[in-house]
């Protein structure tokens, strides 16, 4: 092939650059790892819930309706978590390697870069969400039965209930997804996640217990760890929530726009 | 063309950069020397859009690489083989980098082969040797048969075998129009290579020149040995002569092989060895930057 043929074949779109990223990522090891822990422990919480919905179901067929219900939306929470966070190992270690400047090398525009590997992550984060929902929708209906199972699935509640705890999976990914091109290294990140989803929760629940202002409650309850606990909470029926699963799942959003919005800005003037 | 107009940069308040301004012209290749942390891999890193100088502007045919609308045809580049993820084999690096402008993989297999790593497609990049990284380096910049090639010392590692091979790809490559800017610490290599020099030094464009015009204003100087180099120096320190000792003898300069037999002769000193010096890159860079041969000693 010629410079000129070659040259003539040569284009870079968004889509293009989407698929070589995926290929960097599918071929990484920690990804992998990751994808693969994230499915076994899907499985295994749906297997636990399934029995626990068989036993649940002769004894308190009402409780029973709210697991089945809980069950897809519990998983693709448990999901989002282990697999957002092979996602942040492989981007943090982008930046770790410097082989993120080697993708600059070949694609300067960082708006460019930056908005595909985003809309991969989103992407991936839908579609993992949905095969974490599959699983956990397939065990119950292995465990409990079609004829059970088919009330539930007609209910319109239900299927709110999958969509928004899909949409918190994604915000949760999309958080970590900043959190990585934010602090460039993997551990940060996960000390930066940790923090939002494990450190500021516990403060909130200290702070809810020791019977502080309402105004505190409602400020360390607004963080994303504690808008997820809302989330599950509220499509389980658990009323006893800070916000009201709608209310969590529109800031956990708006979280994640908001750091997502930070990122991009940090990777397109400092990269 | 490659072009630096009064680029100035700094980290914190430590100066990298200082006004530099010169061109790499097309169907030529540029050398860029000078000492370690003279700017050579900022100004390439400043070039290729990986930081932002702080003044001034590098363009590659007019405009800022970030803008360019293929960037693997227009500059291929070789900053460091360390940014190469030494956990993916070579054929998948090359392959993420090939996607993102539509390139065959047959053309990263080709590539591979080129550069002497068709063999080891499939092995990950971290059980390569140095020169094995460099190699894979250079096919990463050729990926998109690019205008321009910024290598940055390219030959770093190879074997002398792989050394002529990439000096005689850089000749036919810019024989064909195109252009190359390549820094090397490898004076002698850069000297066989380079059409043109650019000599940095603490951030400052020093030389700027053709290699032909810069050698040759550096002639002049004569390698001597004799039974009483001492006195030789002093006599000729005398006519005004500057010398520094080297390992057995010493090297004058300012004076012609000629005179210096006559004032020999004259102090009765015998000359066992004479040799006017051809000058080489090294003398022009020692000269230019102020760095010395640690194994010389400057003597009047």
């Amino acid at each position: 092939m010629t410079t000129s043929e070659l040259h003539s074949t040569m284009k870079l779109t968004y889509a293009r650059v989407m698929v070589a990223e995926w290929l960097k990522l599918r071929t990484q090891r920690g990804f992998t790892w990751a994808t693969v822990t994230a499915l076994v422990v899907a499985v295994m919480v749906s297997a636990l819930g399934g029995a626990l919905l068989r036993d649940e179901w002769a004894t308190d067929p009402a409780a029973a309706l709210n697991t089945a219900v809980s069950a897809p939306t519990s998983n693709i929470g448990i999901a989002g978590l282990v697999f957002g966070l092979g996602l942040c190992t492989w981007l943090a270690g982008e930046f770790a390697s410097g082989s993120n400047y080697l993708s600059l090398l070949a694609i300067p525009r960082r708006k460019l870069l930056f908005s595909a590997r985003l809309g991969l992550v989103t992407i991936l984060a839908v579609a993992f969400g949905g095969v974490a929902a599959l699983i956990g929708f397939g065990s119950a209906l292995l465990f409990v039965g079609y004829d059970r199972m088919a009330p539930v699935v007609s209910d319109g509640t239900f299927w709110i209930n999958v969509v928004m705890t899909l949409v918190v999976s994604v915000s949760l990914v999309l958080i970590y997804f900043a959190a990585a091109i934010l602090t460039r290294r993997s551990l940060p990140a996960v000390g930066l996640m940790a923090v939002l989803f494990l450190a500021m929760p516990n403060v909130a629940a200290a702070a809810s217990f020791l019977d502080g202002p309402r105004a505190l409650s409602l400020i360390l309850g607004s963080f994303p760890g504690s808008l997820v606990t809302d989330v599950l909470m509220g499509s389980s029926g658990d009323s006893s929530a800070t916000f009201g699963p709608i209310a969590a799942s529109v800031l956990l959003v708006s979280w994640s726009v908001l750091l997502v919005g930070v990122s991009a800005r940090r990777f397109a003037r400092y990269e | 063309m490659i072009t630096f107009e009064s680029v100035s940069h700094h980290y914190g308040v430590t100066p990298a950069l200082n006004d530099v301004s010169f061109t790499v012209p097309d169907g030529s290749i540029t050398g860029l020397v000078g000492p370690n942390g003279s700017g050579k891999t900022t100004a390439m890193k400043i070039l290729m859009g990986i930081i932002r100088p702080s003044e001034g502007s590098a363009t590659i045919d007019g405009r800022p690489f970030c803008d360019a609308l293929l960037p693997m045809s227009t500059v291929g580049a070789l900053i460091t083989p360390e940014w190469i993820p030494g956990d993916r084999s070579a054929l998948n690096v090359l392959l993420g980098l090939a996607l993102t402008h539509g390139i065959s993989r047959q053309r990263c297999r080709d590539l591979l082969a080129l550069v002497g790593l068709g063999d080891v497609a499939n092995r990950r990049i971290r059980t390569f040797s140095l020169g094995m990284r460099q190699r894979m380096g250079i096919a990463i910049a050729l990926l998109g048969e690019p205008t321009h090639l910024v290598l940055d010392e390219p030959v770093n590692g190879l074997d002398p075998e792989g050394v002529a091979w990439v000096r005689r790809f850089l000749r036919d490559y810019v024989n064909e129009g195109r252009s190359v800017l390549l820094s090397s610490h490898l004076m002698s290599e850069l000297q066989n290579t380079a059409d043109r020099i650019v000599v940095l030094s603490q951030g400052r464009v020093v030389a700027n020149d053709a290699m032909s015009s810069l050698v040759s204003e550096a002639d002049g100087s004569v390698y001597v040995e004799a039974d009483d180099i001492e006195r030789l120096i002093e006599l000729l320190a005398m006519e005004g002569c500057s010398a520094h000792t080297v390992e057995r003898g010493a090297v004058f300069s300012e004076v012609t092989a000629r005179q210096i037999s006559a004032v020999a002769a004259r102090g009765g000193v015998l000359i066992d060895r004479l040799e006017p010096r051809r000058s080489t890159l090294e003398d022009v860079f020692f000269g230019l930057t102020g760095e010395g041969d640690p194994g010389t000693k400057k003597v009047v």
